[in-house]
C-alpha cells in the first residue's frame, strides 16, 4: 500500500470536551491533515461517518458515559457507509487503566493515546494507524485489527496449520 | 527516514507545539472558572455532571501541565463515578475542593511551593478513598 500523505488525510474527531478536540484539531491542522472535521456528539459523529469518506478516527473513551465504545464495535460491523470498516480508529483518553485498555481493544480500537497527549505522540500514532495497518480480522467474537502486531514467522503455523488465515481479511 | 522526512516532520511538530502553547494560555484563563461550575455542580449533587466535568478538567489539566489539578480532579471523577474504594466523607470532598479552588484561584501566577504542601497534606485522605491516585 502506498503511504498516504498527511494533506491527503479525513480526519473525524469526536470529543464531547470541546477544549481539548480544539487541542487536537490545532495539532492536526499544523500538520497539514487535509480536512479535520469536529463532532461534539456521538450522533453527530455518527451521521458524519455515514456521509463523508474519513481516514481515521480519534474518539474519546468516556464521551457520554462510555458510549465511546458502542460508536467503535458500531463501525466495525456496519457495511451501510461510505468508508471500510477497517477505518482506524484511535482512543483518546484520559484511563489507561488496564480494565480500560482491554475493552478499548476488544472494541476494535487500532490505537490507544492517553491524555496528556504531546504533538509527537499524537504524529506517531497517526502514523502508524494509517500507514502501518494491521490485518483485520472479522470473527464471531472479534472485528477489529489483528490485536498482534509483531508479524512472526513461525514455521510450525505456517501454510495450512495456520488457522488465524482463515479469519483473516488482508487489506494490503 | 532521510534527512528531509526529518526536517519536515520536525517543522511540523515545531508548529504543533506552538499550537499548543496557545491553547494552554487559553486553558489558564478559563481554570478558574471552569472549577467553580464544578463546585456548583458538585453542590446540586449532580454526581454524573461533576464526573464529567472533573475527568475533562483533569485531561486537560494533564496536557497543559497541572499535575496536582489532574490528581484532585482524577479523584472527584473517581468519587462521582463511584469507583472509589470506601465511601467518602463530604468533609474530604469539601477539603478536596477547596485545595483545587486555591490552586486555580490566581492560575497567571501558580504558586509550586503552596500547592505541592496541600497535596501532601491531603493525600493519606485522598489515597484512603481512592488507591489509584
Amino acid at each position: 500500500m502506498d503511504k498516504i500523505e498527511i494533506k491527503d488525510l479525513k480526519i473525524l474527531i469526536a470529543d464531547s470536551n470541546l477544549f481539548i478536540a480544539r487541542t487536537l484539531f490545532s495539532i492536526l491542522e499544523a500538520f497539514g491533515v487535509g480536512k479535520i472535521i469536529v463532532c461534539e456528539t456521538l450522533e453527530e459523529a455518527e451521521k458524519q461517518y455515514y456521509n463523508s469518506e474519513i481516514d481515521c478516527i480519534f474518539v474519546d473513551f468516556m464521551m457520554e458515559d462510555r458510549s465511546g465504545l458502542e460508536f467503535i464495535k458500531k463501525i466495525r460491523t456496519n457495511r451501510s457507509s461510505k468508508n471500510s470498516p477497517d477505518v482506524p480508529i484511535i482512543l483518546d483518553t484520559g484511563m489507561t487503566d488496564r480494565k480500560t485498555i482491554i475493552m478499548a481493544r476488544d472494541a476494535g480500537v487500532t490505537e490507544i493515546i492517553s491524555k496528556p497527549f504531546s504533538p509527537e505522540q499524537v504524529l506517531q500514532k497517526l502514523d502508524n494507524a494509517v500507514n502501518n495497518k494491521r490485518d483485520f480480522i472479522e470473527v464471531e467474537e472479534f472485528v477489529g485489527p489483528n490485536r498482534r502486531r509483531r508479524k512472526d514467522s513461525i514455521s510450525d503455523w505456517d501454510g495450512e496449520k495456520d488457522r488465524r488465515r482463515s479469519a483473516v481479511k488482508n487489506n494490503k | 527516514m532521510d534527512e528531509d522526512q526529518k526536517k519536515q516532520r520536525d517543522e511540523m511538530i515545531a508548529r504543533a507545539n506552538v499550537a499548543v502553547q496557545g491553547a494552554a494560555i487559553e486553558f489558564v484563563s478559563t481554570l478558574n472558572k471552569r472549577v467553580s461550575d464544578l463546585e456548583k455542580v458538585i453542590i446540586q449533587n449532580d454526581r454524573e455532571m461533576a464526573a464529567e466535568m472533573a475527568y475533562n478538567i483533569e485531561t486537560e489539566a494533564s496536557t497543559f501541565g497541572w499535575p496536582r489539578v489532574t490528581r484532585i480532579c482524577k479523584w472527584l471523577r473517581k468519587v462521582f463515578s463511584g469507583e472509589f474504594d470506601q465511601k467518602p466523607e463530604a468533609e474530604v470532598v469539601l477539603k478536596a475542593l477547596n485545595a483545587l479552588k486555591l490552586m486555580v484561584a490566581d492560575p497567571d501566577h501558580p504558586n509550586e511551593q503552596r500547592d505541592s504542601d496541600l497535596f501532601q497534606e491531603l493525600y493519606p485522605d485522598l489515597k484512603n478513598i481512592v488507591s489509584d491516585i
